[in-house]
């Protein structure tokens, strides 16, 4: 009986295993391989060439304008977005409301849009002839001449992470709920009983209690947000512009990889996105840990 | 009356975010209705009567449905052979001994710390050497590989099958086989149900993947095809409206049937996380 387990055990896990190694593990050590290589649709004969792509990326304007534009639009959203949800949470968690479960939903519905459509209905609501903000502010006669929003750099990059916000706040605030919820009721109640407001309530036993799940949102978030491609993307239609300034590290990788067709260099391009992503987590991580001490 | 402030201003509060998550939408289903005109005249939500012109301008323009039918064809299957094994590796990982788990079980783990965007380079060339470039298998196999589903199964198979079952059930004479048809994927119907709509959602919204390795425009997926709508502002406005419109719809009616599901699926993620 226990020889027929340990066959069993390695059976079921088999299929999961091959497809993590030719999806996920090989794609992986194969873009490592390719970095180090000329590798260019247009050339033909490929050749490694060690460290050049690596040098080139060094000191390649574009690495750096895309990673101070993915940052910035990350850092612009995650504020807004980690304080109304903790808010939504409180409120969700520990007030009495109607209505809590219609919110809920509510809030997370701009979350399962595709990036993609929400990309270009923002497109079209932001739009400078006819796009439905500059058409109202104009009828209420706040403005006089349609505005460029999507042409500017600071309100391009500030719509991105305005509708990045849209996207995420709920199901930050949807995270946040669970994570209050699971702190005992009875810590609550002591602390209104020895008379402590609701501002206390929340930094002195809320708050040091959710902190894995505020840290595992902000990591996640952080993660992902370094890898921002779909609405810069989209509206841009992968030129990055205006000004280069929705040019994000991953668009700027698909572009090289598949607008240029130079692999090696993509290749080496998106090590340098997945250092970059390292560093940054490790870095927040070390963060979290330190002020939990 | 102190209370009852605070109580008004904190359903301002709630409702000022509900309507701003909403108002994109209500003005999409509102310039979906108007014709180019109404939509270069002052704003309005008053709906117009352009409504079946846009649907024609709309699909004549892009094939809406052969989007929408491979959005299907590939989401539909990838979720399937995800929940089959993935449910399958979170039952050897759990219930069984056997030599290395530990290593394959933490290197597993690993993988979802690196972000897939970054090996997009080497699996678009796995792909072409397999030539199922500009195939919908690019976005259906992968589904094996589902780290989060072994993750979030494991935890399930964890709460919900007892040892004592599986050893009844093998003194009843089930094979392993059948202990996993029978048991496993029974009893945790519900877990594999609330994964597999998740993971329906997320497969159905991607992008990068597929604008990646499918550029044939008949085998295009919606969030590819709607994307394309951006090229033709300022000529079919109307029209756009009407896709995006129709797009967000396809996933509102998901939504309204599974939302419990899906709201369930987040908070359950975080109870782990």
């Amino acid at each position: 009986m226990t020889r027929k387990k340990v066959n069993f055990g390695i059976l079921f896990v088999t299929p999961f295993l091959l497809g993590l190694l030719v999806f996920r593990l090989l794609p992986f050590l194969y873009t490592f391989v390719i970095s180090f290589t000329n590798w260019n649709l247009m050339m033909g004969e490929k050749s490694f060439t060690g460290l050049d792509n690596y040098k080139r990326l060094l000191s390649d304007k574009n690495f750096y304008i895309a990673l101070r534009n993915t940052v910035k639009i990350w850092a612009m959203n995650i504020v807004p977005r980690l304080g109304i949800a903790l808010l939504c949470a409180v409120l969700f968690a520990q007030c009495r409301l109607r209505g809590k479960s219609f919110f809920k939903m509510v809030f997370y519905f701009p979350n399962l849009v595709n990036s993609a459509t929400v990309a270009v209905l923002a497109a079209m609501i932001m739009g400078w002839q006819s796009g439905v903000v500059n058409r109202f502010l104009m009828q209420i006669g706040i403005l006089e001449e349609p505005v460029y929003w999507l042409g500017q750099a600071s309100s391009a990059q500030g719509i991105v992470a305005f509708v990045t916000w849209w996207m995420w706040f709920g199901y930050s605030a949807i995270m946040f709920t669970t994570g209050i919820l699971n702190v005992p009721a009875s810590y609550i109640e002591a602390a209104i009983v020895d008379g402590a407001n609701a501002w206390q309530r929340f930094w002195r036993i809320t708050f040091p209690l959710i902190r894995p799940t505020i840290a595992y949102v902000f990591l996640t978030t952080l993660i992902g947000g370094l890898q921002n491609f779909e609405i810069p993307r989209v509206i841009t239609d992968g030129l990055g512009a205006p000004d280069k300034s929705l040019l994000t590290m991953v668009m700027q990788m698909h572009t090289i990889a598949f607008k240029s067709m130079q692999y090696g260099y993509g290749s080496a391009f998106a090590m340098g996105i997945f250092v970059v992503t390292a560093v940054f987590a490790a870095f927040s991580y070390r963060m979290i840990n330190k002020k939990e001490e | 009356m102190k209370r009852k402030m605070v109580r008004v201003l904190l359903y301002s509060f709630l409702i000022l975010l509900a309507v701003i998550c909403l108002l994109p939408f209500l003005i999409m289903l509102v310039s979906a209705t108007q014709s180019n005109a109404d939509l270069s005249r002052g704003f309005t939500l008053l709906p117009g009567t352009w409504a079946a012109k846009n649907y024609q301008t709309l699909t004549e323009r892009i094939p809406f449905w052969t989007y929408v039918k491979n959005s299907l064809l590939s989401t539909i299957p990838n979720v399937i052979l995800t929940a089959y094994f993935g449910t399958m590796a979170a039952f050897g990982f759990e219930k069984y001994q056997f030599r290395g788990k530990k290593a394959l079980y933490t290197v597993t783990m690993l993988m979802m710390v690196i972000p897939a965007q970054i090996s997009l380079i080497g699996l678009y060339r796995i792909f072409a050497s397999m030539k199922l470039l500009n195939t919908l298998w690019t976005l259906i196999l992968p589904g094996i590989s589902n780290v989060l589903t072994v993750y979030w199964m494991r935890g399930n198979i964890y709460q919900v099958i007892d040892n004592s079952l599986l050893e009844a059930a093998r003194i009843d004479g089930c094979s392993d086989m059948q202990m996993f048809h029978r048991v496993v994927l029974s009893l945790c119907k519900t877990g594999v149900m609330t994964i597999s709509i998740m993971n329906f959602v997320a497969v159905w919204n991607d992008y990068i993947n597929a604008v990646t390795y499918i550029t044939s425009n008949k085998k295009s997926t919606l969030s590819v095809g709607i994307a394309m709508l951006n090229n033709f502002d300022n000529i079919d406005l109307g029209a756009v409206y009407m896709g995006v419109a129709l797009s967000t719809f396809v996933i509102l009616a998901f939504y309204l049937v599974f939302n419990s599901q899906i709201l369930g699926g987040v908070t359950e993620g975080s109870v782990k996380g």
